[in-house]
């Protein structure tokens, strides 16, 4: 109960900071000038146009995640909030995750508003003739666009978007739990630094695992530290369904969103054993 | 009854570029009831003792209990109320907002929520300005909700840490008035303060701490008379006055009448007896109140060197 007040407190004074709003505007600006793309086929612009705008929101989303997390909890204590709310009988993991689930609010209320606004935009250019047609050709047939078919291609989109969507989330669940948890060691510059690093190099943990398995001559220090790496940080690679999205007339052998469940449990769980540690470090802290 | 608040041994180190000893084995019991005096200068100890007893920090040694529970246990906490030093408040919310998230985390349900906020805007004088956001507060209104939210859960105990602190003099009678007031509702408030003569009027006991220790305790009006009498005699006769300062006593003379001070009652009772037989007559005898600050003054200089703000010829010799 307490964790829900705090949360809801934390969203309320989070949705009010100039910064994510400002990132939030420049967001809606790239989605904008993606829309500028129509020197391809409208095949060819639809999938630059879903790549772009989904590279667009994970990017504006990992930087309003962070920017939010790394100021969560000090904050409160540099302005001395801190002080009349753990007086008040509350206990210190209710208020830890209490600012964590505030932060994952406003990070997902964030994601939810690019996302609505790029599904609105697809939704209108599924207007267009499907593959094959030319810009030209389209525009010649958009007085005779077929009803069905376009709403049949725009709820497509709007489901990808939104399974993308949703994997980006849970990704930056993870981003927001480290941020959390690092702000009550680090300070905010540091922190940002070091979760903007943990994010980069667990989106290429791909890389990361051929330096971890490369032949052990030379440094050994690099196959070491990238071992390192690959079981600590959090596989954000496993995040990327961008492919599947951007064209989903490939067939996979999983299914899609059986596949974007499992990533969404594994950050929830990854999330889990980050904040339980943060918890642990919050219990003892000095405030 | 047990104490509202009994410290044993209560010590806090911190460790910036060396040890350096905030809190040292202070012992210390607050009655329940009383308004009881925290004073000190500045890093003396006082806000880490609070915090200590509130749970914010942990001691490192010795052990407190604030209510008959365990310093900073989450019962205690119920039925405690902390206003710290120059609050500030999510700025987001109104004045009404704020006081229902506090009712919030204290689990009140909605209507008691509803009719202790009006109750406690009125109380504090801000009932026109419940709507307003808290960005646009002066000091005086912060200080104002302040009080409020320590008072959102009807405490025991209030734990105050400056709350007249960059108020104007209306205001800061107005707050004076409201701890007095609490008193006479049963409350126990403890109050750390710089403001020596607001202590002074409101305050039963105080406690004086300097560099970490407690280096005075005692009811206010006990340490305020705790000082000089002065006798006042008439028609003295004789080489009086350099028999009695020859006993350490000053004298003065104003008007034909003698002025005798004395450090110590045993010096009155000699002063008078001596006055007597030299056929001379008493006027008065009053004893002389001293003021808190001089107290304080003295307890803190004489604990030992401690800050100092130099003097303009200091300045401009450097």
């Amino acid at each position: 109960m307490n964790t829900w007040v705090i949360a809801r407190n934390t969203f309320g004074d989070a949705l009010r900071k100039r910064v994510l709003l400002i990132f939030l505007l420049l967001a809606f600006v790239m989605l904008t000038l993606a829309l500028l793309l129509n020197y391809f086929t409208a095949r060819e612009q639809s999938t630059i146009f879903k790549s772009t705008q989904l590279v667009i929101i994970l990017i504006f989303g990992a930087l309003i995640s962070i920017t939010t997390a790394v100021f969560l909890i000090p904050n409160e204590i540099e302005r001395r909030t801190i002080y009349s709310v753990l007086s008040k009988p509350i206990q210190r993991w209710e208020f830890f995750l209490g600012k964590f689930l505030g932060g994952a609010l406003t990070v997902g209320f964030m994601v939810g508003l690019m996302s609505i606004a790029l599904m609105l935009v697809l939704f209108v250019l599924a207007a267009k003739p499907p593959t094959g047609a030319t810009v030209e050709m389209a525009q010649n047939t958009a007085q005779s666009v077929d009803i069905k078919g376009w709403m049949s291609r725009g709820l497509n989109d709007i489901l990808l978007v939104l399974r993308g969507t949703v994997v980006i989330y849970f990704q930056l669940v993870i981003v927001t739990a480290i941020a959390t948890t690092l702000s009550l060691f680090l300070t905010p510059t540091v922190n940002f630094s070091v979760t903007a690093f943990i994010w980069i190099v667990g989106s290429l943990q791909w890389l990361v695992a051929a330096l971890a398995h490369q032949n052990k001559q030379g440094f050994v220090l690099i196959p070491l530290l990238a071992n390192g790496f690959y079981y600590l940080v959090p596989h954000f690679h496993d995040f990327n369904i961008m492919g599947s999205i951007v064209h989903p007339e490939v067939p996979v052998a999983v299914n899609h969103w059986a596949y974007a469940g499992m990533v969404s449990v594994y950050g929830v769980l990854y999330a889990g054993l980050v904040l339980l540690a943060g918890t642990l470090a919050f219990d003892r802290k000095e405030l | 009854m047990a104490p509202a608040i009994r410290a044993e041994g209560l010590t806090k180190k911190f460790f910036q570029r060396g040890e350096v000893v905030a809190v040292d084995h202070l012992n210390i019991e607050v009655a329940d009831g009383e308004i009881f005096g925290f004073l000190g200068p500045n890093g003396a100890g006082k806000t880490t003792t609070i915090k200590m007893l509130l749970g914010l920090i942990f001691a490192d040694e010795g052990t407190a209990e604030v209510l008959g529970y365990p310093a900073g246990a989450q019962e205690m906490r119920r039925v405690v109320s902390y206003l710290p030093e120059n609050p500030y408040f999510y700025d987001h919310l109104t004045g009404e907002e704020l006081l229902d998230f506090y009712g919030r985390l204290f689990g009140l349900d909605a209507a008691e929520r509803g009719k202790r906020v009006q109750g406690l805007m009125e109380l504090v004088g801000l009932k026109n300005d419940k709507a307003k956001q808290l960005k646009q507060y002066s000091k005086g209104m912060m200080q104002r909700i302040g009080i409020a939210q320590a008072l959102i859960n009807d405490p025991k105990l209030l734990i105050f840490d400056e709350p007249t602190s960059g108020l104007d003099p209306v205001a800061h009678i107005e707050i004076r008035n409201l701890i007095e007031s609490l008193r006479e509702k049963g409350k126990t408030i403890f109050l750390s303060s710089h403001q020596l003569s607001d202590v002074e009027l409101v305050c039963d006991r105080i406690s004086i701490m300097n560099f970490g220790k407690l280096v005075k305790m005692g009811r206010v009006d006990d340490l305020l008379a705790e000082g000089r009498t002065e006798v006042v005699a008439a028609g003295v006769n004789g080489d009086l006055a350099g028999r009695l300062e020859a006993r350490g006593a000053a004298v003065s003379q104003d008007n034909g009448k003698m002025i005798i001070t004395v450090e110590s009652e045993d010096e009155v009772n000699h002063v008078v007896d001596a006055v007597r037989s030299a056929n001379g007559r008493i006027v008065s005898v009053v004893p002389l109140k001293r003021s808190l600050e001089e107290i304080f003054v003295e307890t803190v200089g004489a604990a030992g060197p401690h800050r100092r703000i130099g003097t303009m010829n200091q300045l401009t010799q450097d």
